[in-house]
């Protein structure tokens, strides 16, 4: 009965310590071109689950819009126009969306001004506005 | 008294340390300085129960601008640039954020299980829901 009780604790604590060590996200510093000019934002016509670094994922909801803010070496860089976007990792990274033709490429992480890739790419569909 | 009982009032009184006793966002809403030109505002709060006990200190950018307190609310201004809210418990957790001039941000902090004590998790809530969280919070600011 003891021996048992010791595994079931050992079990809880174990998961409870692997729950709380998702990886880092892998990241590094880019350069940033902010977009100037007229407003262009993009409406998502179909939804997507981005892969997720803590193993939950994120979703694009279909009908969500996205400000066209500016740009990276990767592709262009979309913020969300109605709600916040952010990745989770072992730690949290407010997060625009990089695409390039068509593809969610990676996302910006404008708190650090640095790029993280998501590979492979996702195929992502939109109507520009 | 027995083992039990003491362990009880024990986690009753950490739980009850944990709380925090400022005044209410809805009361002090419409007294709260309003936003110089030129800064933003990053609120940061709590709402959950677990975790009662463990109240971390809550810092931007390094410096503590106070304390993580069950059912509680703080807020800084701060010039536009790159920001990054951390705590430590066990281990240090962050967020790492954008300010714009006129901007709000609202982060929302939890406790989850760890090896020892709870750790600190941080999440970029949208603005809508933020505010109806904060409504019933208090005030654990510097």
């Amino acid at each position: 009965m003891r021996n048992r009780l010791i595994n079931i604790v050992t079990i809880v604590l174990a998961a409870a310590t692997c729950a709380a060590c998702a990886p880092e996200i892998v990241r590094q510093t880019i350069p940033y071109v902010q977009k100037t000019g007229a407003s262009e934002f993009i409406q998502l016509t179909k939804s997507a689950k981005v892969p997720n670094w803590s193993g939950t994922g994120n979703s694009l909801f279909v009908g969500t819009r996205w400000d066209f803010v500016g740009e990276v070496s990767h592709g262009r860089v979309y913020r969300s126009k109605d709600s916040v976007f952010s990745l989770q990792g072992a730690n949290s990274h407010e997060a625009y969306l990089v695409i390039r033709d068509k593809k969610l490429v990676g996302f910006y992480l404008p708190g650090e001004k640095s790029w993280s890739a998501l590979e492979p790419a996702l195929d992502i569909e939109f109507t520009v506005n | 008294m027995n083992n039990a009982r003491r362990v009880f009032f024990a986690l009753c009184f950490a739980a009850i340390a944990g709380c925090a006793s400022g005044p209410k966002f809805s009361e002090m809403q419409a007294t709260m300085p309003t936003l110089k030109a030129g800064e933003g505002r990053i609120y940061v709060y709590r709402d959950s129960s677990f975790g009662a006990a463990i109240v971390p200190a809550v810092y931007v950018n390094g410096a503590e601008v106070g304390r993580s307190l069950l059912n509680s609310f703080l807020y800084v201004d701060r010039a536009p640039g790159e920001y990054k809210v951390s705590s430590t418990t066990e281990v240090e957790k962050s967020l790492s954020l954008a300010l714009a001039a006129g901007e709000s941000k609202f982060v929302r902090v939890s406790i989850s299980m760890g090896l020892f004590a709870g750790r600190p998790n941080f999440e970029l809530v949208n603005e809508a829901g933020a505010r109806t969280a904060l409504q019933s919070l208090s005030y654990s600011g510097k």
